[in-house]
């Protein structure tokens, strides 16, 4: 080996296309399974519209949920569903943590010259996930253009609207990443994502004043799921709040990442590793 | 770095124990574990010291369970060590994890680094891109790794698909790619063929003569006494011996074990032989116990000859388990 080559580059300097190569590599590995690729392309497409098929009976039995009619709940539906198409598809991989857990497969994580939680979101992008994303935005499209048509709404408010998907995927990141840290300690964790994400995430599709204080105490604290649609779709459609709840969302998805990063950098210094 | 006096490596006071709890069911049960005091504490590394100087070919044997892979990931920045320091090129991997990272090359014989469904080639590209390796750095160690260990007829097939010893020899390629200057090789050899062992015991001489330093993990004691320099034996997390191979076998001896199978129940007695050989008859059988650095072979064979017509030898070398044992009994 020649002892006389460059010490590496450090890591930002060759980011991007470090980045642009496992995308491209996970989008192969996953093509290599072409069947299966399409099927699962497909089955996720027929639940998620089953997902909100059943929101649109609920509410077309009930015509309104707590003075919510459906257009107005598509705008929470909406982008909270685009949120987690997006979380899933950077996400992949901190959501099936506890396999690299159980496996001790974090092992291979921690040998490279990255920090973990980007070698780790960047081992695979799942694709398929935008299909998810497409219908959240397709549902959210459909309530805003008759929301905008009723005057309820702005033509520029849909500009913030747009951007919900982001600051919800970050705050899903967030609490995904918060609860595998967890893992650390515990290990078993799987059930535990159904507490922490994808039970708020299904009670983030209605509005929240629904539910009994605590838990709403619950989403707007510990897990700010709130800030993912209901704060600042109630203040554009003049049910409450005020402009702050407009910055309370990309603030909110902001602290809640570096917390949970954090917590993160803390928790992986007592990974066990396994017995061979 | 070369002068061969500095140590790239180094171990001081370190420990890692393991906290084994006694795990409920699910969530509640983990939970339940996590506060509780009760369990068992296994200490797979106690309190552990070594120094291992630029360019040099360290074998880290012991029997199963004596803390070798617990201490190659605390070398390695995996594990965090309940006590002690270790440093590697100067930082503690811990705290310079990525630093570290940079500089060393780490094999798990057990576990792949690859990308599992991706053809290797594209493991290559990604490790490239990922160590900052410009493409044609990459490209030319590539070629060399593929003169000495072939990996060039499997390029374009799916890691998953590859043999053990294919597998195994990707691996070691890639934990070579970024010319590391440090190596930590737990058990490469492990499940291979004789050819395959050759081939990557050569591999790793040369990389040695070029100045890595390598710090090897192996239950095959052929990987030791051709290859290693130093031989450090741990067992039950305890540092027994730390010294050459001639060293450990003055310490010990290290026994060869010969079994003699007569036509004839041989006559008794059987020949008295120098203090520190063994000779136990069983009927038609007879094994002797000798360590070669002390006594030949031929020697023994020749003071059996006349006790009757001798229809087949055998003879077994010292397993790595024996000679650890006879350190533990010392
Ligand atoms: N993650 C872990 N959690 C709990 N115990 C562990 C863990 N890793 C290792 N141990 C325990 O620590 C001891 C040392 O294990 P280690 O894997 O270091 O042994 P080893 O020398 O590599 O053995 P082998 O030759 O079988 O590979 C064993 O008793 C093992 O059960
Ligand atoms: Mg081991």
């Amino acid at each position: 080996m020649s002892r006389t080559t460059s010490p590496g580059r450090s890591p930002s300097t060759n980011l991007w296309p470090v980045l642009w190569l496992l995308a491209r590599a996970g989008l192969r590995e996953r093509m290599q399974y072409k069947f299966s690729f399409l099927a699962s392309a497909l089955i996720r497409g027929a639940s998620i519209a089953v997902d909100f098929a059943l929101v649109a009976v609920i509410l077309y039995r009930f015509r309104f949920v707590d003075g919510w009619d459906v257009f107005e709940v598509a705008l929470l539906y909406g982008p909270a569903s685009a949120a987690q198409g997006l979380f899933r598809m950077v996400g992949y991989e901190i959501e099936g943590f506890e396999n690299y857990l159980i496996n001790g497969t974090f092992d291979s994580i921690l040998i490279r010259p990255w920090p973990t939680l980007f070698t780790l979101l960047a081992r695979r992008m799942d694709f398929n996930r935008l299909g998810i994303t497409a219908q959240g935005l397709v549902v959210c499209a459909l309530g805003a253009a008759k929301l905008v048509a009723r005057g309820q709404l702005q033509a520029w408010d849909l500009l913030y609207i747009a951007l919900l998907p982001l600051f919800g995927a970050l705050v899903l990141l967030a609490v995904s990443t918060f609860t595998a840290a967890l893992g650390f300690w515990l290990i078993r964790i799987d059930e535990l994502q159904v507490f922490t994400l994808y039970a708020p995430l299904t009670a983030s599709y209605y509005p929240l004043s629904i539910y009994p204080g605590w838990l709403r105490g619950l989403l707007f604290t510990v897990i700010p799921m709130a800030f993912i649609n209901y704060v600042p779709v109630l203040y554009l459609l003049g049910k409450g709040g005020g402009v702050w709840a407009l910055a309370a969302s990309p603030a909110v998805a902001a602290v809640a990442c570096a917390l949970a990063y954090r917590f993160w950098l803390f928790a992986e210094r007592h990974y066990q590793s396994t017995g061979s | 770095m070369e002068d061969g006096i500095s140590s790239v490596v180094s171990a001081v006071g370190v420990s890692r124990h393991f906290h084994i709890a006694e795990t409920g069911r699910g969530v509640v049960g983990a939970v339940r574990s996590l506060f509780s005091r009760r369990g068992r504490l296994i200490r797979a590394v106690d309190d552990i010291n070594f120094e291992i100087p630029a360019g040099s070919f360290v074998g880290y044997i012991g029997p199963n369970g004596a803390g070798k892979s617990t201490t190659v990931k605390m070398l390695s920045g995996i594990l965090h060590p309940t006590a002690g320091r270790i440093e590697v090129l100067g930082m503690s991997p811990q705290t310079h994890r990525q630093a570290v990272a940079r500089r060393i090359g780490v094999v798990f014989g057990q576990r792949t680094q690859l990308w599992w469904d991706l053809p290797l080639a594209d493991s290559y590209e990604l490790l490239a891109a990922m160590y900052g390796v410009p493409p044609a750095d990459a490209a030319r160690r590539v070629k060399r790794f593929d003169d000495i260990l072939g990996i060039g007829e499997f390029m374009d097939v799916q890691v998953r698909k590859l043999s053990l010893g294919q597998r195994m020899r990707a691996d070691l390629a890639a934990a070579l790619l970024h010319a590391p200057e440090v190596l930590f090789l737990d058990e490469p050899t492990i499940g291979l063929d004789v050819v395959a062992k050759a081939a990557i015991r050569d591999f790793l001489r040369e990389i040695n003569t070029d100045g890595a330093t390598i710090l090897l993990t192996t239950h095959d004691m052929d990987d030791v006494e051709q290859l290693c320099s130093r031989l450090i034996v741990i067992n039950h997390g305890r540092l027994v011996f730390d010294g050459s191979v001639p060293e450990l076998r003055q310490r010990v001896g290290v026994p060869t074990t010969m079994h003699i199978d007569f036509v004839e129940t041989p006559a008794s007695p059987l020949p008295d032989l120098n203090t520190g050989i063994k000779v136990a008859g069983d009927g038609k059988r007879v094994t002797v116990t000798f360590d070669r650095a002390q006594t030949s072979a031929a020697r023994i064979i020749a003071a059996f000859q006349d006790r009757g017509e001798i229809r087949d030898i055998e003879i077994s070398e010292p397993n790595i388990d024996e000679i650890v044992r006879r350190i533990y009994a010392a």
